[in-house]
């Protein structure tokens, strides 16, 4: 009996060191030592070169195993990882390398349905426009909420844009007649319905953002009205002067023909709001307007990421058109500073601690010169910082 | 990527709090305090304690940057028990896109004013003067204990490129700018141990950047006794750059081996 048990601990543990082996040491290192730095980093060139690297060499039951290897490090399954890297990449404007084959665009699409449907079955959608909710009471709560509804907002722009990118990514590897015809049948799917369906969600997202706009104004005024307390003024002020901008921009949105279903704000109210307690509060409204300018480029300069050195910079077009130095790219959820002592395994916040830290090292020198005329040496960097 | 929004920052935020009385700062700060995203973590150059790293586990040069660290009279204390360094308020939040903008001026821009003391405000004085310490512990910390710093003093041309050497060279500008601002506005805050410390840190970064001279001049030795380095067009940080020429000028780009 002794003897049986022990032969039966035996297969038991072998068994789990068989599957722990799973994954080809191959694969576990580039996991190890490649995808999953990248990922904590925010590199997505090199997670995508290393996941596509994965994907294209391994089959069967083996992605399940990374996927579970991955879920052990806090990250998402490996056709997620892909699909939302690429996808990045590409709302960016940017030349993303590998092309994605046919094996890895069958791992990533379901990936890009899943979200698709997320969005129709209002998985994603903020609480005030799932449920009859009380209008907030408080400024700040007003913020918090229209937080979760720009957030939203950008979901939706964005899986709207992957959506046509996808949809074309998929039609050329269809059309080229390297796709076998039950893989065909995973691939297909219906992008014009679904982009039908995601711009219905944003109007309805729309409606909702304009009624709270009026309201946040309209609790604006009784606390410019009626309060002593600065820091709730300041914020009161600001949020008229920004509910005012965003308000005008949406009605002229209208004036082209969008969104015509969504019920128009009543910019009346909101412009003689705005008149009149500037008027009361000039000083007021200008520091409000500094104050929080400066808080919004601070937050930019923190937590914005250029599209070049893992983040770090900027590409070079910023060179000939500083304009194009605007645009950055912002964490999805409102950015919080995580302890970089903290021994938990969640993704750094901001990226880097301290830029100062990181960008002496990107040399954008060099030296040139001409020696017997022919030779050159010439070395300066395409990055802008 | 900062330069620009760190600008924007300091300019729409420090004009502001220049002319700011009390009851303003106060409203400034609650604000902030309810912003979580705005708070900041500092004293990161304790991250040359290796905290998680048994000392046995180091190499010889890892080790011997721990031990100097421990030694080190700069190092920053906890403000109260179990410190968690996270600090928060108006004055952190300028000191902090301060030293980023001016660090990013300081490598790549002609004609600075390092930091731009004359605008610093004085609710962000304390704040400043932590960051830029702890700024120049990290760097100074990270260059002691990187190899590469070693081969570029010991003027290995044939391991270091001129490009990697004028990017040690800029971090050796970098630093020797955060201490002499250091000294400028808190120079009197410090004991004399701590002022010795500065200084040896100081020397450590010419040492640093006369070795970037001579690579740089062992490297295109030939063109420019040829063509004189007045011909040559060298590109890089500004204050590194116009140290390369004055050097290579005078026939002071050369090392001494110990």
């Amino acid at each position: 009996m002794r003897k049986l048990i022990v032969t039966f601990a035996v297969l038991l543990v072998g068994f789990h060191v068989t599957l722990q082996a799973a994954i080809p040491r191959n694969v576990k290192l580039e996991l190890d030592n490649r995808l999953i730095p990248a990922y904590r980093t925010g590199n997505l060139e090199t997670v995508i070169f290393s996941a596509a690297l994965i994907a294209n060499k391994i089959s069967g039951s083996l992605f399940d195993e990374i996927d579970v290897y991955l879920d052990e490090h806090n990250i998402e399954s490996l056709g997620a990882v892909l699909a939302r890297s690429r996808f990045t990449l590409l709302t960016q404007g940017q030349q993303v390398k590998p092309q994605a084959t046919v094996k890895e665009l069958i791992l990533t699409v379901p990936h890009f349905q899943e979200q698709v449907q997320e969005i129709i079955a209002g998985g994603l959608r903020p609480a005030i426009m799932r449920e009859v909710v009380e209008s907030p009471s408080t400024l700040k709560r007003f913020e918090e909420t229209l937080w979760t509804l720009h957030i939203y907002k950008n979901d939706i722009i964005n899986l709207e844009r992957t959506a046509i990118l996808a949809a074309q990514t998929v039609q050329a590897v269809l059309l080229s007649d390297q796709v076998k015809p039950v893989d065909r049948d995973r691939l297909s799917f219906d992008f014009v319905s679904a982009r039908n369906q995601i711009s219905k969600e944003n109007e309805s997202r729309l409606k909702h953002e304009m009624a709270l706009r009026v309201a946040r104004v309209r609790l604006a005024e009784r606390v410019l009205d009626n309060s002593p307390e600065l820091d709730q003024r300041l914020q009161a002020a600001f949020a008229i002067e920004q509910d005012l901008k965003i308000i005008r921009d949406f009605i002229d949105q209208q004036r082209k023909g969008l969104f015509l279903k969504v019920p128009t704000p009543n910019l009346d109210l909101v412009e003689q709001t705005f008149l009149s307690e500037q008027k009361e509060n000039p000083q007021l409204f200008t520091m409000a307007n500094q104050f929080f300018t400066g808080l919004h480029w601070w937050i930019r300069g923190r937590y914005g990421k250029g599209v070049t050195a893992n983040g770090l910079l900027k590409g070079e077009y910023v060179k000939k058109n500083p304009a194009a130095g605007f645009a950055l790219s912002m964490p999805r959820n409102r950015s919080l500073p995580i302890d970089p002592f903290s021994e938990d395994n969640s993704e750094r916040s901001p990226y880097v601690a301290r830029r100062h830290e990181n960008t002496w090292s990107w040399e954008n020198g060099g030296i040139k010169m001409s020696y017997h005329e022919k030779i050159t040496f010439f070395a300066v960097s395409d990055y802008f910082y | 990527m900062g330069y620009q929004e760190y600008a924007n920052a300091l300019n729409h935020l420090a004009p502001l709090v220049q002319k700011a009385d009390a009851v303003q700062l106060n409203a400034f700060n609650k604000i902030i305090s309810q912003m979580p995203e705005l708070a900041i973590y500092t004293n990161l150059s304790r991250r040359f304690n290796f905290p998680r790293v048994q000392n046995a586990s180091l190499n010889p040069l890892l080790r011997d940057t721990l031990n100097l660290y421990r030694q080190s009279s700069l190092n920053e204390r906890e403000l109260v028990q179990q410190d968690d360094f996270k600090r928060t308020g108006i004055g952190w939040v300028l000191a902090l896109a301060r030293i980023e903008h001016g660090s990013i001026e300081i490598g790549y821009q002609q004609n600075v004013s390092p930091f731009n003391l004359e605008h610093l405000t004085e609710v962000e004085k304390p704040a400043f003067r932590e960051l830029l310490l702890d700024g120049a512990r990290g760097h100074y910390w990270a260059m002691r204990s990187d190899p590469v710093t070693h081969l570029i003093l010991k003027g290995e041309v044939v391991k270091v490129s001129s490009q990697t050497a004028l990017a040690y060279g800029r971090r050796a500008v970098l630093l020797q700018r955060m201490l002499e601002t250091l000294n400028k506005m808190a120079g009197a805050t410090f004991t004399p141990i701590q002022k010795k410390e500065l200084q040896t840190w100081y020397n450590n970064m010419s040492e640093v950047r006369e070795s970037v001279s001579y690579i740089m001049y062992a490297t295109y030795k030939e063109a420019i006794l040829q063509q004189g380095i007045g011909a040559i067009n060298l590109i890089g940080c500004p204050s590194l750059v116009e140290g390369i020429r004055r050097d290579i000028s005078s026939g002071r780009a050369k090392i001494h081996l110990n």
